[in-house]
């Protein structure tokens, strides 16, 4: 057989094998990845997995390719090799498959990226906001308390557990204090990076309670039940970058509230140091950071960014609006 | 043709050179010689693999064994920092994966593969007596040996770890802002080393558009000298870039003079003695990403089109059978040359730029997967009905077919940005980083060192430890690295030096990092083989003939060996053809050397 219908075969045989499976099987078959516990997760999941027969087929065809010839042309006595430079129609076979199955991936999950990053959440009337900061070593939750904005004496806060509806959009916008941190929830197939100088807004909805969190295997394989999502700081940040954890608690409506409304009204002061208590003197100083934030999220177009593409028009710009008010 | 008076001015120049040897000085260490300065990136770069390598040990001990001393070399780290610091807990974890992937990519496999595969083969490819600009030459690789000092200076500067530079490789800022001394040093050490590429990369281009050898067509080149003709124009145009973005960072934790610092941000300098310590704000930090990346995406680049070019090389000698497609060999090496500049925002999907600007950049790194898929078409199509002969070289560069396709397919799941939205920061990340590097650069190198070390030193490596150290090579390679693609999607985020006491999910993936560790362990040592058998060779090696590979390109068919200063003796070989004539129907062996006039044998007959 020669390489031209060798590729023309497989090249038809790829993306129907993926659809087969793809047809075959949903969420994690081959438990490859962490629980889903988002309608956004479980849509990424079946974009991992199309990548994953695509890229299998593909890998299993080039290096079984490899050893059959790497044993087929081994060298022999008398044999001589095919004087040949090339072939023209060959050459634009694999050029132009490929090059269609990449644009087709890269079409495809177009939509997916802008539902993930830019899109206003379907039903946002319903969502809840919440402002995440990140420090060194640690995530601080404000939530905007009973009269539903931000900067008033009502605000509560949390550190290091945020807890949020089921099946409600969670608005959250993300800060850095001192160095880039990254809200990486494994779960949720979420990241990004807390920037110092940027508020970023991003949205997510969990669609599972965390207390139905299915077991967890520690080391020796023994199943642990947790009753919480995990919250990761996934950008390296300083020596105790690896211990940088909070948890996420999915809750009902009710049992939100309940805790939302027990949440102390002030936070406890961050020392003002990045590299530890015993030298505040060095290191990054908090000369003003913007807690005070007299802008209203809620109720807003979701974001500033992507105005290009995805047809949004606000921009607010965060250094415009008076938040900056001593902390 | 400036080519060939210059080639024609340096006969003459090299007529008497030959009766009087250059003292020691002079020959071995301030050698204007283009295959000694090659040497010398050889034999540096390779030790200081076994630096990166050990670095690479501490943090994969760190993860299997978390918090314990470390054997061996933690009495080094002891040595370093003193006592009870032989654990790879807290700033040492941060220095060693900082340190490791600084000395793997900017002293290890760029200088390697174009410091030492460039010089040594590039004049001798296209038929030239030496580089362009020599004494260029000797200073780009004597501006190493500052940079090296610098990087092992900033380890211990401060005294302890903690001011060793621990911000990573990418040193984003504000982490890299804060760091101790050690990292100035880094900031510095990136800029000489930046400095010696640029200045390899001037002479290159140079050397390779003017001295060809009479015949010596740019479509004549073998693939080696194109990919680093490509590799040169990369490197001269990012270099700059990554330089400017170092200075700025230094000007930053120096001066406070805030490129990268945002408002609200500010250095604790004191206010009394430092005017510049009210001037903060103004800067962006995401401005970083952008300058970082413009070079270092490229640079990726940088360090995989040499090992793609000695690999075509490699498999078209070993199959007996011209490069399949030689020409599309070469546009997508240009190809990806010129994507290479417009993807640099993959990395940074997740920072917070524009996620419709992430769309434009997830559409130029899908299509930057073309050219790769096209060259592995055509490697596989070169073995495709050839007599292929299992050396040890061609055994190294199969391996590095095969690893490179398995780094390459991951990258499309990187390049799916949603996807890309679990994956980054994670070792699925580093599972690639190293298919690619180790996987593909590194193996291509090592193919390169068994190819060339005959015409290099003069002498056979021994073949037998070669297979050997083959074998372990590559099963220990994967046993290391395709496991981190499992614990990468499952959320085990990269950089952190115990996640398994903070995360549940991760202290499961335990036993695995174990294994990981072993297999490193066995990497390592494996590599010992190599090191072992260049010093053994070069002393005691089997004396190799001119042509033992029976290959078509001048430096074998052209160039005695040893190869005296000059390379070519009285007169520059003339090239009749391309570099790929195997099995020609033309003549009776298998091979056809770029170099041999058929008209005049005809004639003669
Ligand atoms: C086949 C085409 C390739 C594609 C589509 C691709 C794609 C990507 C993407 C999207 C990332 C960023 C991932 C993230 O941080 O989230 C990445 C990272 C990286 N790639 Fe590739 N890549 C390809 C080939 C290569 C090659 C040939 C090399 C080097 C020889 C390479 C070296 C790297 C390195 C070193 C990083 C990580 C840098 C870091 O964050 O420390 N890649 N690649
Ligand atoms: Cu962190
Ligand atoms: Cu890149």
């Amino acid at each position: 057989m020669t390489p031209t219908r060798r590729t023309r075969l497989s090249a038809l045989a790829l993306p129907l094998l993926a659809a087969l499976f793809a047809a075959g099987c949903s969420g994690d078959p081959l438990h490859l990845l962490p629980e889903a516990a988002s309608p956004v997760a479980r849509e990424v999941d079946e974009l991992i997995y199309l990548i994953v027969y695509v890229t299998g087929a593909t890998l299993v065809g080039v290096q079984a390719a490899l050893v059959y010839f790497l044993f087929r042309y081994r060298a022999r006595k008398g044999a001589r090799a095919k004087y040949t430079h090339g072939n023209h129609a060959v050459e634009m076979t694999w050029t132009v498959l490929p090059a269609l199955v990449l644009v087709l991936l890269a079409v495809y999950q177009a939509g997916m990226w802008k539902r993930m990053k830019s899109a206003v959440p379907e039903d946002n009337a319903n969502a809840i906001e919440v402002q995440v900061f990140a420090k060194q070593f640690e995530w601080n939750f404000r939530y905007p308390g009973p009269d539903g904005a931000f900067n008033t004496a009502d605000d509560r806060y949390s550190t290091g557990i945020m807890v949020v509806p089921v099946d409600r959009p969670v608005n959250i916008e993300l800060r850095a204090m001192d160095v880039i941190h990254s809200f990486f929830l494994p779960n949720f197939r979420f990241k990004q990076d807390a920037v110092p100088g940027l508020h970023t807004k991003l949205w997510f909805r969990a669609d599972k309670l965390s207390s139905a969190r299915q077991p967890v295997a520690d080391r020796d394989g023994v199943e642990k039940q947790l009753d919480y999502w995990d919250i990761v700081c996934a950008e390296l940040c300083g020596s105790q970058h690896s211990a940088m954890s909070a948890r996420l608690y999915v809750v009902p409506d009710e049992d939100y509230e309940k805790w939302v409304a027990g949440q102390p009204t002030t936070l406890r002061l961050p020392p003002n140091s990045l590299r530890g208590p015993e030298d505040s003197t060095t290191g990054l100083i908090w000369q003003r950071w913007h807690w005070q934030d007299s802008r209203e999220i809620k109720g807003k177009p979701r974001r500033s960014r992507g105005v290009l593409l995805f047809g949004e028009e606000d921009s607010p710009d965060p250094e415009a609006s008076q938040d900056d008010e001593e902390f | 043709m400036s080519g060939a008076t210059h080639a024609a001015s340096h006969d003459d120049a090299h007529g008497h050179d030959s009766h009087h040897e250059p003292g020691f000085f002079r020959k071995y260490v301030w050698s204007h010689d283009h295959k000694m300065i090659g040497r010398q990136f050889l034999l540096t770069t390779l030790f200081m693999l076994f630096v990166g390598g050990a670095l690479a040990l501490i943090v994969r001990w760190q993860l299997a064994y978390p918090d314990t001393r470390i054997p061996v070399l933690g009495s080094i780290l002891e040595a370093m920092y003193g006592e009870g610091k032989g654990v790879a807990g807290g700033d040492v974890y941060n220095m060693a994966f900082t340190m490791h992937a600084s000395v793997m990519i900017f002293l290890v496999v760029i200088p390697m593969l174009i410091g030492a595969f460039g010089n040594f083969c590039i004049p001798l490819m296209i038929g030239a007596r030496d580089m362009a600009f020599p004494f260029l030459n000797a200073l780009s690789y004597w501006l190493m040996w500052p940079a090296l000092v610098i990087f092992s200076a900033s380890f211990v500067i401060g005294g302890g770890p903690e001011t060793a530079p621990g911000a990573g490789w990418t040193s984003y800022p504000p982490l890299s802002y804060l760091g101790g001394q050690g990292q100035t040093l880094w900031c510095l050490g990136v800029i000489l080393v930046g400095a010696s590429s640029v200045m390899g990369a001037v002479n290159y281009i140079t050397t390779i558009v003017t001295m060809r050898a009479p015949g010596m067509r740019m479509f004549r080149m073998p693939l080696t000298v194109w990919a680093m003709f490509i590799t040169s124009v990369l490197s001269l145009l990012a270099t700059p870039v990554l330089s400017s973005a170092m200075l700025m960072l230094t000007m930053d934790r120096l001066w406070g003079s805030s490129f990268f610092i945002p408002a609200g941000l500010s250095q604790g300098l004191d206010v009394t003695t430092n005017p510049f310590a009210f001037a903060s704000g103004g800067g962006n930090v995401v401005l970083y990403q952008h300058l970082f990346w413009f070079y270092s995406h490229p640079a990726v680049y940088i360090m995989i089109l040499p090992a793609m070019g000695i690999v075509s090389d490699i498999l078209a000698t070993f199959s007996r059978k011209p490069i399949f497609g030689y020409r599309p060999m070469v546009y997508s090496i240009s190809g990806i040359a010129g994507l290479g500049f417009i993807v640099w925002g993959h990395h940074m999907f997740q920072s917070g730029m524009n996620p419709a600007l992430g769309m434009t950049f997830m559409l130029s790194t899908m299509m930057i997967a073309l050219p790769s898929a096209i060259k592995t078409f055509n490697w596989l199509a070169t073995l495709w009905r050839g007599t292929i002969q299992f050396t040890v070289p061609m055994c190294f560069a199969l391996a590095f077919v095969s690893m490179f396709v398995i780094g390459g397919l991951s990258g499309i799941f990187m390049a799916a940005t949603p996807v890309d939205a679990h994956i980054h920061d994670t070792y699925f990340i580093v599972a690639h980083i190293h298919y690619v590097l180790f996987g593909g650069s590194l193996m291509g190198a090592f193919a390169g060192i068994y190819y060339w070390f005959p015409k290099m030193f003069g002498r056979h490596m021994n073949y037998k430890l070669g297979y050997v150290h083959f074998w372990l090579t590559l099963v220990s390679f994967n046993m290391t690295f395709f496991l981190m693609h499992v614990v990468g999607l499952h959320g085990m985020h990269r950089r952190t030096q115990n996640p398994f006491t903070k995360y549940v999910y991760i202290d499961g993936m335990l036993p695995l990092n174990k294994a990981m560790t072993h297999g490193a362990i066995l990497l390592g040592c494996t590599q010992l083989l190599l090191l072992g058998n260049v010093l053994w060779s070069i002393f005691k090696g089997r004396k190799a003939e001119q042509n033992p590979w029976n290959a078509n390109t001048l430096e074998w068919s052209a160039a005695p060996t040893p190869t005296p200063h000059g390379n070519f003796g009285p007169s520059l070989p003339t090239v009749y053809r391309g570099p790929y004539e195997y099995s020609s129907p033309e003549v009776e062996e298998d091979w056809l050397p770029q170099n041999r006039d058929l008209t005049a044998t005809a004639g003669a007959k």
